[in-house]
């Protein structure tokens, strides 16, 4: 009889450096700022680990009337399946401060994404770090990052800025188009859209 | 509002969405777009905006028919929409009704004129020229004004201007402004409109500037 052994692994999740690119210019075509930081579940994620892909970041916030049009009507989970089926990596960032609205300790973000059916890596941001390096000020803001680590994309999700869930069907989907196009080799026609929301409440 | 809370101008700024109204009108009735108060700029958490604080009220002017008779009665009604904010945001919606009984003399309300007299004048005089230079609108309106300490521009397009302060100086042949292009803005805006805010001198108070671009 084979007894298999039992390792026990222990994993600590110490201090680890959180490493964050300098903020040179954001800007379409230019390289997106790097960062080394932690998602919710502690695991790390380093934007040169996804050279070679597409990169979705996206900033959020659940309690945004914004935010609730893309989540409570499953718009934004539908995009986030849709494209990281198709190899897009999709980040959802949380830049709001401790005790501040729109924050939620780490294990909450990982709860929140199960019950909303996220496929995306939620990454808490309480410091503001990589939200001030990307310049983002409101919730949904959206970036996309092509495989060399350019933007490709930066702005609002669609253009109608409202918090209605009935102006979604007839919106033009900025980052979906955007991915559309460069998935299929071809140019991004819209690179840039205000981004509209409620604002972040970074750290003071 | 209640305190702390805010709406927001034409131009939100970096987050929130400006009040917006859909008017009902009888059939010849036109309402105008909203005349937009000077709103202040508020700065919370790195986050820039234009907003309104306390009370806010923001006039729209409705044209009657040419044929308007005395003795009508007129029922117009408006559906206002708008983003009230503090640390959480709260889209907010009101419907209203106004009947009103047409006669051969009107029947100012005495507070309105107080608002109306508030209002940032929109005097056709008011002209300048204006040309995007390294992403910012370079502009020159053609009013003296020696002492610009204070002064301030409210830039009113949202698609081409975020909530940025603009460069505001005396020239020789009146106010040169430099109002930065928002990191977003699609491209050019054809025109160059918002509220110039004059702190002293003979053209002291707030405008509203309507200039279009000509070089880039």
């Amino acid at each position: 009889m084979k007894i298999g052994s039992l390792v026990l692994a222990t994993v600590v999740l110490g201090a680890t450096a959180l490493a964050f690119g300098v903020s040179s210019k954001v800007e379409v075509g230019a390289s997106a700022p790097t960062f080394d930081t932690l998602d919710s579940k502690g695991k790390a994620v380093r934007l040169e680990d996804y050279k070679g892909k597409y990169v979705v970041l996206e900033w959020s916030n659940f309690g945004c009337p914004y935010v609730k049009k893309h989540y409570n009507s499953g718009n934004m989970q539908a995009l986030q399946r849709k494209y990281t089926q198709k190899g897009v990596v999709w980040l959802t960032i949380f830049s709001s401060a401790e005790g501040q609205q729109g924050y939620y300790p780490p294990a909450e973000l990982t709860k929140l994404g199960v019950e909303k059916k996220m496929s995306s890596k939620l990454i808490p941001d309480p410091d503001g770090i990589l939200g001030k390096l990307y310049g983002a000020k409101n919730t949904p803001t959206m970036f996309v990052v092509d495989p060399n680590g350019h933007i490709a994309y930066m702005g609002g999700i669609d253009d109608k800025a409202t918090p209605d869930p009935e102006d979604i069907a007839s919106a033009k989907n900025y980052v979906a188009t955007a991915l559309d196009e460069a998935l299929a080799g071809k140019p991004v026609t819209t690179t840039k859209s205000r981004p509209y929301g409620c604002g972040i409440h970074y750290k003071n | 509002m209640a305190p702390q809370w805010h709406s927001y101008y034409i131009n939100p700024g970096e987050s929130g969405q400006a009040t917006s109204i859909k008017w009902k009108l009888p059939p010849g009735f036109k309402a105008g777009p909203i005349l937009w108060p000077v709103p202040i700029r508020k700065v919370i958490g790195d986050v820039a905006g234009f907003i309104y604080e306390d009370n806010v009220y923001l006039i729209t002017t409705i044209t009657p028919p040419k044929n308007l008779r005395s003795g009508m009665s007129v029922r117009l009604g408006a559906t206002a929409s708008w983003l009230l904010c503090r640390e959480a945001c709260v889209p907010q919606k009101s419907s209203l009704e106004l009947k009103l009984r047409t006669g051969p003399k009107g029947n100012p309300n005495p507070d309105f004129a107080k608002v109306v007299s508030a209002q940032p004048s929109r005097s056709p005089t008011l002209i300048g020229q204006a040309k995007i230079v390294d992403k910012h609108a370079e502009v020159k309106v053609a009013v003296v004004a020696p002492d610009l300490v204070g002064a301030q521009f409210f830039p009113a397009d949202p698609t081409y201007f975020g909530a940025d302060v603009s460069e505001i100086k005396s020239v020789s042949s009146g106010i040169s402004l430099r109002v930065p292009l928002s990191k977003y803005s699609p491209g050019i805006p054809r025109r160059i409109t918002g509220i110039l805010v004059i702190p002293s001198g003979a053209a002291k108070g707030a405008h509203w500037i309507d200039i279009q671009v000509t070089e880039h």
